[in-house]
């Protein structure tokens, strides 16, 4: 696991207000709506949240990937490295992209160019950012295959993306992605697409990967098990909005807003007694074509009182109440935080 | 947790006016409309050329041979001085007709040759296909004029000849969307509840293969009207004195530098009848493919 | 290589069946060809006389393979019209044909996928529209119709270009295109409106899918990301469309050889058709035939060896 202490490194991404709203057949969907997070150079922060809470688009949206035709409005800016990069033309951000962030996607199926052999896509970024030379590139591909753990790198690399298996692709994704020596990763849902076994593989390689280069990484996910052990920060997004924000440790130890604590206890455990009743979140997630006043989460939420329906929670820093981890900061958005740990208690 | 609201019930005819309104309720636009519009007016001085009061399209009036548009007549004479609007209108009916006789023989014979080879499969789907395999390896104006110089060359024949070319693409079309309708759980339903193939065919396939056969019906016919002016262009299409568009674009070559508009009036009414086809065509298939898909 | 010999049945079936099927279709052509070259005011025992040298009297089948048979080795006989060998006449006019065809293809390529390009990178824009719209317009113009309005302009009003005649490339080359030019781009038009259509939707298509985000995501630019990581997916069914469409280009060079009066092959079968020269036909349809099943044979061929995807399938 990274280091405790994080207020001393500098920051890599400070992201302010990010909203996104986009064009779709039912009108303006409000994907994004103020999102703000720090990431610190070698920190880890997953994001959590369910589909359509607009994780991913948010992920995308950092270096303007969403095809341009869908977005309606964007707000709010991003700092990468103490540079501003939301306004930045198509090709300021193409040298930025693959170069300082990298980003790999879900599905390791879809990811790569069918018609491309690897050896001509993971050498792209060599030459185009490093400028490389063709013969340079290949060297430096195989051994990128080979960190990544792809066994008999040097034939595989004139092969064909259909001949490899999903992990394997995905492995040859993260070595694209790290080519150049990225100071940032996002990688979006990374495991969702693959095996369990798998799963830990990559994930375990991503960790190395990011030690070895103390790069950050921002990893996106609806699985918490995944960011439990794997991130320093967790995010918790819910209809487009961030919910809570705190360091790992003091997560589990004092969740505030009741939309991560029902996550939490929509986990099956093994200490349950057989037959126990799994607890889903009870409604469905919002629609974000019109968006109601007050809190997205009200709906569902047990706690919800006439202020939720009304007003929509800002977010802030939580009270310190009883919290054992060092002070880093805690925000939250809820009129009426819980104040529960992840085993159940109060506190 | 709000009250159960209990669901409407609507009746079928409630449905079906809900279903119409979906289909034609979102604006089409002014050009589809104008398009439809041209096509209208085609089509009526196709039916009614005979009693319009037009100056008789055989006629030659030597004297007015080459004369331009609005200099007595309304859009003049040609080289044997026959009246170019009369003849347009006259022509008209050559169009409409061989458009619509083929593109309807190409979709019955077609279409339910494609529908048995789709749902049976197995040796008559894999002769159709060797079969259609064979005919479309003849470029279409070859199998055309081989066609034409064995049935003849009257109304009738010419509209059996470029049917008989339509039959391969229709029967393509209708056997590749008999093979995707005949997977969806809905016929598998049909045939688990013991419904006999007559009737599944009739009651589930059918239907449903149908629309975009009908879809491809006016696209289909833009593209008759194209082959059969091509062949009157040759002189190959309905005999002479009956005027066709083709055929006078061929008599107006002739007279390009001096006269355009022997050629260029009949080109422009042409250009027009198949580009206001391919459009309202074009949009009634996206419209209907949008419905298949909410559905 | 053994999916070449998995097709070949395929291929000699299908030429066989072209083979008989013209033949059917040229025998079922009104007219009893000994009366066609004799004239109709011969005595009958005439008739019965060259029908018998003919072979007219011997089965179907057997003048089938007869015939066949012959072709195989290259004679496809002699026109009794004309006189000329069928293969020799086919043979001086090809060069005209297939140039035609050639300059059409690629006028009709090289002018679609830069525009198809263009359309999907920026599809629903103004821009889009307007190229479609100006495809959708082509696609209602029929090959004959583009000739004669080329002709108005570029021959008749500016001159610039010839509205007959040729002159072959051996003679002087420049010449050769500017006679060229006008049948090729009639030809042309209706291909680009097709292949752009085709191409537009393919590219709009693979640009949605994942590896291209990825792509961008490596930060690559847009035109590398156009031309090497889009147009290659999508150029297999452009190329499958340009085989099938040989049929509908020889349909068009019969029409724009005959406006343009070029001593193209399809001017000859045109003619010949008119003629009632039934052995010319003949031969010229098997020929055209054979011609477009094995180059779509080949096509076929080619898919399967440049797409990495069918190549190493299985």
């Amino acid at each position: 696991m990274t280091p405790p202490e994080f207020k001393e490194q500098p920051l890599l991404l400070d992201v302010r207000n990010l909203t996104i709203r986009l064009n779709s057949a039912a009108g303006l969907v409000h994907a994004v709506e103020d999102v703000s997070f720090v990431l610190r150079e070698g920190q880890t922060l997953g994001i959590v949240g369910e589909s359509g809470s607009g994780k991913s688009v948010m992920a995308r949206s950092l270096m303007n990937l969403l095809p341009r035709r869908s977005v309606a409005q964007r707000q709010g800016c991003v700092v990468l490295s103490g540079r501003e990069i939301s306004a930045l033309s198509e090709r300021e951000l193409q040298k930025l992209r693959g170069a300082q962030v990298a980003m790999i996607f879900q599905d390791p199926m879809t990811a790569l160019n069918p018609v491309l052999t690897i050896c001509v896509q993971v050498s792209e970024p060599l030459q185009q950012h490093l400028g490389l030379s063709k013969q340079a590139a290949r060297q430096r591909t195989i051994e990128l295959l080979d960190a990544v753990g792809i066994p008999d790198a040097a034939n595989r690399v004139d092969q064909y993306p259909h001949q490899l298996s999903g992990g394997m692709r995905q492995r040859v994704v993260i070595a694209i992605a790290m080519a150049c020596d990225p100071a940032l990763l996002i990688a979006d849902e990374p495991t969702t697409a693959l095996d369990v076994t798998v799963q830990k593989q990559i994930l375990d390689l991503l960790s190395r990967q990011q030690t070895q280069r103390r790069m950050g990484m921002l990893l996106i996910t609806h699985d918490l098990g995944v960011v439990a052990s794997r991130a320093d920060i967790i995010a918790v997004m819910y209809a487009g909005r961030l919910v809570e924000l705190a360091p790992a440790t003091t997560l589990f130890g004092a969740m505030r807003h009741p939309y991560t604590e029902a996550l939490f206890n929509s986990i099956p455990r093994i200490s349950d007694p057989g037959h126990t009743r799994l607890h889903a979140i009870p409604g469905r997630p919002p629609q974000l074509h019109n968006p109601s006043p007050g809190c997205a989460f009200a709906p569902r939420c047990q706690y919800a009182q006439q202020r939720c329906h009304r007003e929509t929670p800002p977010v802030v820093v939580a009270e310190s109440s009883i919290v054992s981890a060092k002070p880093t900061e805690h925000l939250h958005a809820c009129f009426f935080p819980v104040a529960k740990s992840a085993s159940g208690e109060a506190n | 947790m709000p009250a159960k609201k209990r669901p409407k019930i609507e009746s079928k005819a409630q449905n079906f006016a809900r279903a119409l309104q979906q289909v034609f309720g979102r604006g089409f636009g002014p050009g589809f409309w104008l398009a439809v519009f041209w096509l209208v007016i085609v089509a009526f001085c196709a039916m009614f050329a005979d009693w319009l009061p037009l100056r008789d399209p055989l006629d030659p009036v030597i004297a007015n041979r080459l004369d331009g548009p609005l200099s007595g007549s309304l859009l003049g004479a040609d080289g044997l001085g026959r009246d170019i609007f009369s003849r347009l209108v006259h022509g008209s009916r050559v169009s409409v007709v061989i458009g619509l006789t083929a593109v309807t023989i190409g979709m019955i014979v077609g279409g339910a040759l494609g529908i048995i080879a789709g749902y049976f499969r197995g040796h008559f789907e894999r002769a159709l296909m060797a079969v259609l395999d064979v005919i479309l390896a003849f470029p279409w104006l070859v199998l055309l004029l081989a066609l034409v110089a064995f049935i003849g060359q009257s109304l009738f024949a010419i509209s059996i000849a470029i049917g008989f070319l339509w039959i391969p693409a229709y029967a393509r079309v209708a056997r590749a969307n008999t093979l995707s309708v005949v997977q969806r759980e809905y016929v598998l339903a049909a045939k688990a509840m013991g419904a006999s193939t007559t009737r599944i065919l009739v009651r589930e396939v059918l239907p449903n293969v149908v629309l975009p056969l009908l879809a491809y019906g006016l696209v289909a016919m833009g593209l008759v009207i194209i082959v059969e002016s091509a062949l009157a262009f040759l002189g190959l299409s309905v005999e002479a004195p009956q005027p066709t568009w083709g055929g006078m674009i061929s008599e107006g070559k002739r007279h390009l530098a001096t006269a355009v508009h022997v050629a260029l009036i009949p080109s422009i009414t042409m250009f027009l009848t198949v580009l206001s086809l391919n459009f309202v065509g074009d949009r009634l298939r996206s419209r209907f493919d949008v419905k298949e898909s909410n559905l | 290589m053994i999916m070449l010999l998995r097709k070949l049945p395929w291929l000699i079936g299908t030429l066989l069946a072209v083979s008989f099927f013209t033949f059917m279709l040229v025998g079922l052509l009104p007219g009893d060809p000994a009366v066609l070259i004799l004239g109709a005011g011969v005595s009958p025992e005439a008739i019965v006389a060259l029908r018998l040298e003919m072979g007219l009297d011997r089965p179907l089948l057997i003048r089938y393979l007869d015939w066949l048979g012959s072709a195989l080795t290259g004679d496809l006989g002699r026109s009794p019209m004309t006189g000329e060998l069928v293969m020799d006449a086919i043979v001086e006019r090809l060069p005209v044909t297939v140039q035609l065809g050639l300059m059409a293809i690629l006028i009709a390529l090289v002018l679609a996928i830069p525009l198809a390009m263009m359309s999907a990178s920026f599809a629903g824009s103004k821009l889009d529209r307007v190229i479609s719209g100006i495809g959708f317009a082509l696609m209602s113009v029929p090959g004959f119709m583009m000739a004669i309005f080329l002709i108005l302009i570029f021959a008749v009003t500016l001159g610039w270009f010839p509205a007959t005649g040729w002159i072959p490339f051996s003679v002087s080359p420049l010449d050769n295109l500017r006679n060229a030019l006008l049948p090729a781009l009639s030809l042309a038009m209706i291909e680009l409106a097709l292949y752009m259509r085709l191409l537009r939707t393919d590219l709009i298509d693979t640009l949605q899918q994942d590896y291209i985000t990825l792509a961008r995501a490596k930060g690559m630019p847009s035109w590398r990301i156009l031309t090497r990581h889009a147009l290659r997916p999508s150029s297999f069914s452009l190329l499958t469309v340009v085989g099938l469409q040989l049929g509908g280009v020889i349909s068009g060079a019969i029409i724009v050889e005959e406006i343009f009066a070029l001593p193209g092959v399809g001017r000859l079968l045109y003619q010949s058709i008119l003629q009632r020269d039934l052995l010319m036909v003949q031969g010229i349809v098997l020929f055209i035939a054979t011609a477009y099943v094995l180059v779509n044979f080949i096509v076929d061929l080619c898919y399967s060896l440049l797409d990495p995807r069918v190549r190493y399938a299985g």
